[in-house]
């Protein structure tokens, strides 16, 4: 058989993937859609002969579960694309969303604005106790910070040429600052005020309505589309900065460019959800398995995978000890982290 | 006149690594850079097509001034195969269609895809186009980067120590392909190379570089036994075997 058909017949393999994947978030979209505290399915919501009421399950639907849903889908999107153009970026497997210091810088601006601007305050003795009193104020300071310290790393790189291991080195540094910053400002802090700010860092979808969802999803697509139109870029980028170069990308400025889209697109999420770990690591891990490191596939399907894996986790933390409604970052780092060890011996035991 | 290099400076942390390079090369020639490491020979490559931006002088190709294009139209000109390159899991088709990179605006098209199916079957790897690049032997690996670059359609094509990594058998048949597709497609090739001897068999015309300037340029007639010995601190013998220049060292 020619070479050429051949080929196209392998890169159609690939398309079947992503349309898999597409059809997987479709399906648990719909039973995360089914699940919840209350017992309302969607048969609720078009059936009469319930005994629920319509107006409930309409609210239930609408304004619970149904943004809770899409912000699920959005977030675990931004993460896993941004950890994809990381780990190319970087040439670096550990490389992820979080390198350039993001989720740090974030926690220490949603602690000034809990701690320092007061944004939050405790209820009485309730399980619920912690209520975050103004949330666009913490959100508004963590994106604030977040771009902020990408700011600085991106100029602490420039200095070397946005040589990857200037980036690396610089963002772990920043973030260990950051920290540090944070453990400082909450040791001066009231109680209730640092149980705010702890509870803000789990990283919940709870939070948000449909217009942080909106938010979320123009940023998130503004970034991809530039990923989506320099996927060729990234590509040259795998084989060598040299090679990259004589093919005719400018390095530097795609590096300067993917950082600050990746930083934009992340910091939105975590302002508004707070710290999800694991899922721009790993989603563009396992998919770099199935489909190889060609961005043209790994883009589109470790967004999926990451909406996928988000929202898996999200439905878990929801329903597994229900009524309670376990913070969705925690959840992805338990399943995270054994899952990402798995990969890791099943890696080397192959080679 | 196809590339004229004009004295060219390039210095890195304050130590200078070229200075003062200057030659012109003709449409089809093969070109061989010689000298020892160290000398600046990856440095004049990698100045040559804008991966470092010399210091001083410039590079023209048919008399346009390569610092005045940018990148993506260098890399239509000028196709280049590093000394050393990681290899990332990506197969032999994807792995050349990259060398369309610089003609692609967001999708391949069929004509990439063609063009990418006649340089494969030209170099014999049409059976490798699925195989991941990593599972490539030293020889198949090369000849992949050699096509790649090839699928740029450069009219100039640069190669750092192509065959170095390879065996007796794959290093003639690698040069001896690429001094092939010099003479068809009138592809300028400048190439470093180590082996003297092999060398003399591939190249047209020479370079010898010493202390980041060029010692000298010309045909066989510059490599001489004093030449040798100047540049590599080696006494041969270069003796006529068949007509042919023989360097052996004694």
């Amino acid at each position: 058989m020619q070479v050429d058909i051949i080929y196209k017949k392998y890169i159609g393999k690939k398309k079947y993937v992503f349309i898999m994947l597409l059809l997987i978030l479709f399906i648990l979209s719909f039973i995360a859609l089914n699940l919840g505290a209350s017992k309302i399915t969607l048969i609720d919501l078009i059936g009469f002969f319930s005994g629920i009421n319509n107006q409930d399950a309409n609210l239930i639907f609408w304004r619970i579960r149904f943004p809770r849903i899409l912000a699920a889908i959005i977030a675990g999107a931004a993460l896993s694309i941004s950890g994809c153009i990381m780990q190319n970026n970087l040439k670096n497997p550990l490389a992820s969303p979080f390198t350039l210091g993001i989720s740090n810088a974030a926690a220490f601006g949603a602690n000034v604005a809990i701690i320092l601007l007061d944004a939050g305050s405790t209820q009485s003795s309730t399980k619920d106790a912690v209520i975050i009193n103004n949330p666009y104020i913490v959100s508004v300071c963590a994106f604030i910070f977040s771009i902020f310290a990408t700011l600085i790393v991106i100029k602490l790189a420039k200095l070397k040429f946005f040589s990857k291991e200037a980036i690396v080195l610089s963002g772990v540094a920043l973030g260990s600052l950051f920290t540090a910053a944070t453990t400082l400002i909450q040791y001066f802090a009231q109680d209730y005020q640092v149980a705010v700010a702890v509870f803000w860092t789990f990283g919940d979808l709870g939070r948000v309505s449909y217009k942080e969802v909106l938010i979320m999803a123009v940023a998130t697509l503004i970034s991809y589309t530039y990923f989506y139109v320099h996927k060729w870029d990234y590509n040259a980028l795998e084989a060598s900065d040299d090679i990259a170069k004589s093919l005719g990308v400018d390095v530097e400025k795609l590096r300067l460019r993917s950082l600050l889209l990746v930083s934009f697109a992340t910091a939105t999420s975590v302002s508004f959800i707070g710290v999800i770990g694991f899922i721009g690591l790993i989603a563009p891990h396992i998919m770099r398995r199935i489909i190889g490191s060609d961005l043209r596939f790994l883009m589109p399907t470790s967004a999926i995978l990451g909406s996928v894996l988000l929202l898996l986790s999200d439905t878990l933390a929801r329903t597994i000890i229900s009524p309670i409604i376990l913070p969705v970052g925690v959840l992805t780092s338990f399943l995270g982290a054994p899952l990402f060890l798995y990969l890791l011996i099943k890696g080397e035991a192959r080679r | 006149m196809i590339l004229r290099v004009d004295n060219l400076t390039f210095s890195y942390h304050s130590k200078i690594v070229l200075e003062e390079v200057s030659f012109t090369i003709h449409r089809g020639e093969c070109f061989a850079v010689l000298g020892v490491n160290g000398a600046g020979k990856s440095t004049l490559l990698k100045c040559i097509n804008k991966i470092l931006i010399p210091d001083g002088g410039c590079v023209y190709i048919e008399n346009k001034a390569v610092s005045k294009m940018p990148q993506i139209e260098v890399a239509k000109n000028i196709g280049y195969v590093p000394q050393r390159t990681n290899v990332s899991r990506m197969t032999v088709f994807d792995a050349v269609l990259l060398g369309r990179k610089p003609y692609i605006k967001l999708d391949v098209t069929d004509k990439d895809i063609q063009i990418v199916k006649d340089i494969l079957k030209h170099l014999s790897l049409e059976k490798y186009s699925l195989k991941y690049i990593d599972e490539l032997s030293g020889g198949e690996f090369q000849k992949v980067l050699i096509a790649r670059a090839l699928a740029q359609q450069p009219k100039v094509l640069l190669l750092d120590e192509p065959t170095s990594s390879l065996d007796l058998k794959n290093q003639i048949e690698v040069l001896d392909f690429i001094k092939k597709i010099a003479r068809e497609k009138g592809i300028t090739v400048v190439t470093i190379i180590h082996d003297l001897n092999l060398a003399l068999r591939f190249a047209d015309k020479f370079i010898m570089m010493k202390d980041n300037k060029i010692y000298s340029a010309g045909g066989e007639e510059v490599i001489t036994e004093e030449a040798i010995k100047d540049v590599y601190s080696v006494d041969v013998k270069i003796e006529n075997i068949r007509n042919k220049k023989i360097v052996i060292p004694i």
